[in-house]
């Protein structure tokens, strides 16, 4: 019974759990071209220095053992403080391409309805910190193409007959 | 003076839930450019519930564009307000997105 306890338990702990911390939405134009969507993610790992400590101590039978883990994790903690979401990462600049992989994945770079959520899938100790982007990508119609070129042209006619 | 102490206890727990009802908190807001026109007010929300915070997905957000769309179709959706918020009651926890914007025509 104990071992069929302890089972389910940890199936649930190593399911993970996923963490909401902001969205943003931006304009939405449909009436440009066909929509086609777009979905990027990137994470970086996030460490919680209790949860590892917690961890560390479960292993270590001295409480001189205990106490120094206890040390440790105050010192790294000193390091770690200021308003944040999720648990720190090694580097926040993981984030930084996801701009160029958009204009990538849009051969028109017309982009539109873009989502940003900022989230995180929960593990024991570590954490998955991921910014995910969803995006449509704006297919220009003929008749969006061509309504663009017959303004073009009479832009041109009206400059010239001025000139 | 036993049947006292329970009773103050009691009152205790009933005023720790009844302060746990209904904390609200804003999560994260956003807000694009505001159009010149302002007739067509579209709005959307969709929430979830979670049993001690625990979720595990939350693709429940992608709903709210894609309401906004269908409720202004073909037509371009502006100066759109977009809050995340969290109520919590007692053990549950009511997550929220609103989206309200401004639907206009096209240009073509």
């Amino acid at each position: 019974m104990k071992l069929i306890l302890l089972s389910a338990l940890f199936s649930l702990a190593i399911m993970g759990c996923a963490n909401l911390y902001k969205y943003q939405m931006s304009d939405i134009i449909q009436s440009e071209g066909k929509l086609t969507p777009i979905d990027l993610k990137v994470s970086a790992l996030g460490f919680d220095i209790e949860e590892a400590a917690s961890v560390a101590k479960l292993a270590t039978r001295t409480k001189a053992g205990k106490d120094k883990i206890n040390d440790i994790k105050n010192i790294i903690s000193l390091f770690q403080f200021g308003p944040k979401t999720g648990k720190p990462t090694f580097s926040d600049d993981y984030a930084d391409r996801l701009y160029s992989d958009l204009v990538k994945n849009c051969p028109s770079r017309q982009l539109t309805g873009i989502q940003i959520l900022r989230e995180q899938a929960d593990y024991p100790v570590v954490s998955g910190e991921i910014v995910r982007v969803l995006a449509y990508c704006i297919e220009p119609t003929p008749e969006t193409t061509t309504a663009e070129t017959h303004q073009e042209l009479e832009e041109k006619q009206i400059h010239e007959t001025n000139e | 003076m036993k049947p006292m102490n329970d009773k103050i206890k009691f009152f205790m727990a009933i005023l720790i839930v009844i302060v746990q009802i209904g904390c609200a908190s804003m999560d994260s807001v956003s807000i694009t450019q505001i159009p010149k026109e302002r007739n067509n007010v579209v709005e959307s929300k969709v929430n979830t519930w979670r049993f001690l915070g625990i979720g595990f997905s939350n693709d429940f957000v992608l709903e709210a564009q894609s309401d906004l769309m269908k409720k202004c179709p073909q037509g371009n959706i502006t100066g759109i307000i977009t809050t995340y918020e969290s109520y919590w009651y007692f053990l549950l926890v009511n997550k929220v997105v609103k989206a309200k914007g401004y639907c206009s025509e096209g240009s073509k």
